[in-house]
C-alpha cells in the first residue's frame, strides 16, 4: 500500500497479477486514483517472457535430448526412428523412476537413504519367498514385501531421529543388513517360478507400453501433488533447507524426518515388487544396480525446473539420460559399460553448470557473469524493453551512498 | 588548529620511533550501513593500545581490516612499518607481523594442543618428514608453563577448559615471533573466560612483548582490565573515532562509560507512552544452560527489555521461554495457561520468537520470501485438498507490504534481501500469526539504520495493539528508547530491573559492566587488583549509602566486594539520587 504523505490517502493498492503467459503471479500497485504523473522514464517495463525458463541452465535435459534426436537421427537412423526403441527406454526405466522419485522424499527432507538398493533387494526377495517356498497368495506376497519397506523404513527413522546416527552411515548399515536378509531368504540363488497372475502386474497396456510405466507415472503424479500442492510439502522443504529454522517455526522436523524415510523404503518396496514381476526371477543383489542412477537422477533433475528437488525434472532426467545410452547402445559403443559413464558425465555437467552459477562472491565481474549479458539483454535492447536509459545519475542522486561533491567518480554503489 | 597540525608535522618529522600501525584514515560500507567511518589509530612501538566501545560500535570491522578480511573502502590510508600499504593485498611476509587473538580463538578442536600450534608454523621434523613428536611436546609444554599452566597437550583441544584453550590461542600467536621488526598483536577480547591469575600471567606476557618493540591493540569490554594495562585508549562509537589514543592516565572507568556510551539519537525511537496491562507471559523459577532460576512477567503493551554481557543468559533466555532451548527446571505460563518446552506448543500458546542468528536459525536462506512468511501457520491457507496458493501468495505479499519489505519480489530467495529486509520478512512471519507475546533476541542486529526505525516501530505497533514484547539486546542504546522495563542479567540470573527514571544508558550500561567486576571478584584464587588507583571524582563521596530508590537485594549486598568499580557504581548512582 502506498500512501500520500501529505494528505494522507491511499493512492496505491497492492494486487496479484496473473502474467498470461509464464502463468505467474506478481504483485502490482494498482493505482487508485491518478493523483501525479509518473514518470515514463523510470518505468521499469519487464519483458512479458521470462528467458530464464528457456535458458539451458533451467532446462537443459531438454536441449540434451533434442542434441541426442540429431547425433543418432544422423548416426544410426535405421534404428533411432523406430517405436520399440523408445518405448524400451521407457518400460526398461519405469522401475528407476520409482526408485529415484521415492528417493527424492528424504533428500528433500534433508537426510540421505542409502538402504534403497537393500530395500529393493530384499522386498523382491521376499515376494518371492513367499510364493514360491511358501505358497502365500499373491496378495500375501505383495503384501509382506511392503511391509518390508515398511520395518527398514521405520528403522531409519528410529536410527536417525531417536538415536540420532548421521542419515548416510545408518541408512549404509541397515542396506548391509538388508542385503544378508535377502542373501539367507534366497540361499543366494535365483528363485523362478513366479505364478503368471503376478507376471501380469507388469504386461504391456497398449502401445506396447509396460504397466509399470503407468505406475511410474501415477507415484510421480501424486508425489508432485504433495511438494507442489499440499502444506507437508512445505513443510518436507522447510525441513531440508535449515532443520532449526523450521523447527522453530513450529515444523515438526523429526517427524518429517522419520515419515520421508518410510516414504522412500516402502517406494523402494514397491520398486522390489515390479521388479520381481517384470523380470520373472530374483536374487539377492538385483537391487544393487538401482542406487547409483537414482541418486544422480535426483540431483540431476533438482537442477532443472527449479532450484530443489522436484518430481519431473527427475522423471525427465532418467528419460533422457536413457535415451542416450540406448543410442549409443544401438550405434554399438561400449554396450555394457557406457550407462555409467553417460551418468556420471550429465550429472558433472548438469550439477557443475548450477553451481557456477551461484558462486557470486569470489573472482571478478566478468563480463559473462554479468546479468546484463544474458539473452534477456541483447533481445531486450532489440525490441526496446527494460529500463531506459541515461537518467541512471539522476536516481542515484537520491540514494544515501552518492555524494554530489565526490568529483573523481567514486560514487559508485558498493556491492 | 594550525598549531594542531604543526605539531604533528613536527611529530612525523622527529627522528624518533616511528608508529609500528599508523592508521591515518579507515572506512569500511556494507550495503546500507557504515560500519566504520575514517577511523584514526596510531600504534606505537613498545605501548598497548586500548580499543574499547559497545557491540557494533566497529570494533570487530576494524579487527577485520586489520586481518584482511573483508576490503576497506575506496580512499583509505594505512602506514604499516613505515610504508603504505593494503591491508587487502598484504604478502604473507608482511602478515606475519600482524598477529590476531580472535575471539572465538580459531582453533581447530579435534586436534590437539601440539597440533594446533603447528598449523600456521609448521612443525619440526627429521629426515624422513616424520614430526619430531617428543620435541613438539616439550616445546608445547614449555609454551604452556609460562601461562603457569601444564594440561595435557596430547589431548584434543576440545577437552580443555576455557581457560587452558584461550592460553592455547594466545601462545600460538605469540610463538616465534619476531623480534627484529616491529610487529603488531591485536587481542580480541583475551580475558573473557580467564580468571585472575590466567589474567595476571597474560598481561605480564603481554607487557614482556611491549617492552621488546611491539605494538598490542587490546580490545576488551572489562574497563578495569583495560585501565590497568593499556597505556593509551580508543574509544569507537557507531563507527566513529570519539577518543583517539587518550592517554589512560587521566581516565578512569566513569569517564570510558561517558565516552562509550555518548550521546544518543532519539528520532530513531516512537515514544513510550500507553498504559501497561494484565501478566501475560510469566515464567517461574527457569533454569536452562546458563539460566539459573529466572523469573519474570510481561504484561499487555509492554515491551521488556533484557541487558546483559555475553554469557549472562541474556542470548538464552528468549530463545529458553519459546523453548527453541531446553528449559530444565520451571515452567512458562501464558495467560495463565502451562506452556511445553517445545516450539510448537509455544506458537500454539501464542509466542512468536525471532532469533538472533538470523541466517542459521531464523530463516532458510533457500526459500523464497512467499514460502517464507506463511510457514508456521498454513492451515488457514488450506484449500479442501490442496493449498490454496493465490491466498499463500497475497497472504505474503499483504504482510511483506505492511512491513516494508524492499523489493517487494514475492519469488525472490531469502539470501537476496538485504540484513534488514531479511529481518523485517523474519518479523511479518511472526507477527502474521498474532502471537499474544513476541520473543525478539538481537532484533536489530545488522539491520542499516533506516530497517531499525521501521523495525522499532512495528515492535511498538505491536505493543500498542496490546502484545507483550520481550527483546532481549546488547545495544544499550536501543533497550532505553524502546523498552518501558530492562532487566539486567548478570551469571545467568536477574540482577537488577531498572525502569522509569532509573533507565538510563549509562545506568544500563555501567549495571551491565558491573557484572563482570562482580563476577570477576568472586572467582576463588582471586587476588586484588594490584593497580594504582586514578581517581579524579575526588569531587564526589567516596562510600555513600546505597540509595534508597533502588535497594539491591540484601544477600548481594552482603556478598558483594566493594571494589573499585563498585564504588564508582555507587557514585554515580548517589549522584542521581540527588539529583532527583
Amino acid at each position: 500500500m502506498r500512501i500520500n504523505e501529505k494528505t494522507g490517502e491511499v493512492t496505491h493498492r497492492p494486487t496479484l497479477k496473473k502474467n498470461k503467459i509464464t502463468r505467474r503471479h506478481r504483485v502490482v500497485h494498482e493505482r487508485i486514483e491518478r493523483t501525479k504523473k509518473v514518470d515514463s522514464r523510470f518505468d521499469a517495463r519487464r519483458s512479458p517472457i521470462k528467458w530464464k525458463t528457456f535458458h539451458p541452465r533451467n532446462i537443459g535435459v531438454v536441449y540434451l535430448y533434442g542434441l541426442i534426436w540429431v547425433v543418432f537421427l544422423l548416426w544410426v537412423p535405421d534404428t533411432w526412428l523406430t517405436w520399440l526403441t523408445h518405448r524400451s527406454v521407457l518400460n526398461q526405466n519405469a522401475i528407476l523412476v520409482v526408485v529415484a522419485i521415492g528417493l527424492l522424499v528424504p533428500l528433500s527432507a534433508g537426510v540421505f537413504d542409502l538402504s534403497i538398493a537393500g530395500t529393493i533387494s530384499a522386498s523382491a526377495v521376499m515376494a518371492a519367498w513367499g510364493m514360491v517356498e511358501q505358497g502365500w497368495s499373491i496378495p500375501v506376497a505383495i503384501l509382506a514385501a511392503l511391509a518390508v519397506g515398511v520395518v527398514v523404513g521405520n528403522l531409519n527413522g528410529f536410527l536417525v531421529v531417536k538415536i540420532r546416527i548421521d542419515s548416510f552411515i545408518a541408512t549404509l548399515a541397515t542396506s548391509s543388513i538388508l542385503t544378508a536378509f535377502a542373501v539367507w531368504r534366497s540361499n543366494n540363488r535365483s528363485i523362478l517360478g513366479f505364478p503368471d497372475a503376478f507376471k501380469s502386474l507388469t504386461t504391456q497396456f497398449g502401445l506396447g507400453l509396460n504397466r509399470t510405466v503407468l505406475y511410474a507415472l501415477v507415484l510421480g503424479f501424486v508425489l508432485w501433488f504433495v511438494f507442489e500442492h499440499t502444506a507437508l510439502g512445505r513443510y518436507l522443504f522447510a525441513t531440508g533447507g535449515a532443520r532449526e529454522a523450521a523447527r522453530l517455526a513450529g515444523v515438526q522436523t523429526n517427524r518429517y524426518i522419520w515419515g520421508s524415510l518410510v516414504t522412500s523404503a516402502v517406494f523402494a518396496s514397491i520398486a522390489g515388487v515390479l521388479l520381481a514381476s517384470q523380470f520373472g526371477s530374483t536374487q539377492a543383489q538385483s537391487g544393487a544396480p538401482y542406487l547409483l542412477p537414482s541418486f544422480a537422477a535426483a540431483f540431476l533433475g533438482a537442477t532443472q525446473f527449479k532450484d530443489r528437488f522436484n518430481v519431473w525434472g527427475t522423471v525427465l532426467a532418467v528419460f533422457v539420460l536413457q535415451s542416450g545410452v540406448k543410442g549409443l547402445q544401438l550405434a554399438g559403443v561400449g554396450t555394457t559399460w557406457i550407462e555409467s559413464l553417460f551418468f556420471g558425465i550429465a550429472l558433472l555437467v548438469a550439477v557443475g553448470f548450477s553451481s557456477f552459477r551461484k558462486r557470486v562472491y569470489g573472482g571478478q565481474r566478468r563480463w559473462w557473469r554479468r546479468e546484463e549479458s544474458g539473452p534477456e539483454f541483447f533481445l531486450g535492447k532489440l525490441l526496446g524493453w527494460g529500463r531506459v536509459k541515461g537518467d541512471q545519475s539522476k536516481q542515484n542522486a537520491q540514494e544515501w551512498w552518492f555524494d554530489p561533491e565526490d568529483t573523481e567518480g567514486h560514487h559508485i554503489k558498493p556491492s | 588548529m594550525t598549531t594542531e597540525l604543526d605539531e604533528r608535522e613536527g611529530a612525523r618529522s622527529n627522528p624518533g620511533p616511528f608508529p609500528v600501525l599508523d592508521v591515518v584514515s579507515l572506512s569500511k560500507t556494507y550495503p546500507g550501513q557504515v560500519a566504520l567511518a575514517d577511523a584514526e589509530l596510531r600504534l606505537m612501538p613498545g605501548e598497548v593500545h586500548a580499543l574499547v566501545g559497545q557491540n557494533g560500535s566497529g570494533k570487530s570491522t576494524l579487527i577485520k581490516l586489520l586481518g584482511g578480511y573483508v576490503k576497506a573502502d575506496h580512499g583509505s590510508k594505512v602506514v604499516f612499518g613505515g610504508a603504505p600499504v593494503d591491508l587487502w593485498t598484504l604478502d604473507r611476509d608482511a602478515r606475519r607481523h600482524i598477529r590476531i587473538v580472535h575471539q572465538d580463538l580459531g582453533l581447530v578442536p579435534s586436534l590437539s594442543t601440539v597440533e594446533n600450534l603447528g598449523l600456521g608454523r609448521g612443525y619440526d621434523t627429521d629426515f624422513a618428514g616424520r614430526i619430531r613428536w617428543r620435541a613438539e611436546v616439550r616445546r608445547a609444554q614449555d609454551l604452556l608453563l609460562a601461562f603457569g599452566l601444564a594440561p595435557d597437550v596430547r589431548r584434543p583441544v576440545a577437552f580443555l577448559s576455557a581457560a587452558e584453550r584461550a592460553a592455547v590461542a594466545i601462545v600460538r600467536a605469540l610463538q616465534d615471533w619476531d623480534f627484529d621488526q616491529p610487529g603488531l598483536l591485536v587481542l580480541d577480547e583475551p580475558t573473557a573466560s580467564l580468571n585472575r591469575g590466567e589474567v595476571d600471567a597474560l598481561f605480564r606476557e603481554v607487557r614482556r612483548i611491549a617492552e621488546l618493540g611491539a605494538a598490542v591493540l587490546f580490545v576488551s569490554h572489562m574497563l578495569d582490565e583495560v585501565l590497568e594495562l593499556a597505556d593509551r585508549v580508543t574509544v569507537l562509537r557507531d563507527g566513529n573515532v570519539v577518543a583517539a589514543g587518550e592517554p589512560v592516565k587521566g581516565l578512569n572507568e566513569r569517564r570510558l562509560v561517558e565516552l562509550i556510551v555518548g550521546r544518543s539519537v532519539t528520532e530513531l525511537y516512537p515514544g513510550t507512552d500507553h498504559v501497561v496491562g494484565k501478566p501475560v507471559l510469566e515464567a517461574e523459577m527457569v533454569f536452562g544452560i546458563s539460566l539459573r532460576s529466572v523469573s519474570l512477567k510481561v504484561h499487555e503493551r509492554e515491551v521488556l527489555g533484557v541487558a546483559g554481557l555475553v554469557g549472562s543468559g541474556r542470548e538464552e533466555i528468549a530463545g529458553s521461554l519459546f523453548g527453541a532451548t531446553p528449559r530444565f527446571v520451571g515452567k512458562v505460563l501464558v495467560d495463565k495457561h502451562k506452556v511445553f518446552c517445545t516450539p510448537r506448543d509455544s506458537i500454539r500458546a501464542g509466542i512468536g520468537y525471532v532469533p538472533a542468528d538470523r541466517k542459521a536459525v531464523g530463516l532458510d536462506v533457500q526459500e523464497r520470501l512467499h514460502e517464507h512468511i506463511p510457514l508456521p501457520r498454513l492451515g488457514p491457507l488450506q484449500g479442501r485438498i490442496r493449498l490454496n496458493h493465490r491466498a499463500v501468495r497475497t497472504e505474503a505479499a499483504e504482510w511483506a507490504e505492511r512491513l516494508d519489505v524492499q523489493p517487494l519480489k514475492l519469488d525472490r530467495k531469502m539470501e537476496k534481501f538485504s540484513g534488514g529486509n531479511q529481518q523485517k520478512a523474519v518479523l511479518a512471519r511472526w507477527l502474521r500469526i498474532a502471537p499474544r507475546v513476541l520473543l525478539l533476541d538481537e532484533p536489530t542486529q545488522g539491520v542499516d539504520v533506516g530497517a531499525k526505525a521501521s523495525i522499532y516501530r512495528q515492535i511498538r505497533d505491536a505493543a500498542a495493539d496490546g502484545m507483550a514484547v520481550l527483546v532481549a539486546s546488547s545495544d544499550a542504546e536501543e533497550l532505553v528508547h524502546l523498552c518501558d522495563r530492562v532487566l539486567v542479567f548478570r551469571s545467568g540470573t536477574v540482577a537488577i530491573e531498572l525502569r522509569g527514571n532509573t533507565l538510563t544508558e549509562e545506568r544500563l550500561v555501567a549495571e551491565t559492566l558491573g557484572a563482570t567486576s562482580h563476577r570477576k571478584n568472586m572467582r576463588v584464587g582471586r587476588e586484588p587488583i594490584n593497580v594504582k588507583v586514578i581517581r579524579d571524582d575526588a569531587d564526589l563521596p567516596a562510600e555513600v549509602d546505597e540509595p534508597a530508590a533502588y535497594v539491591a537485594p540484601v544477600e548481594q549486598q552482603a556478598t558483594r566486594p566493594v571494589g573499585r568499580f563498585g564504588r564508582l557504581v555507587r557514585s554515580v548512582t548517589a549522584r542521581w539520587q540527588t539529583r532527583k
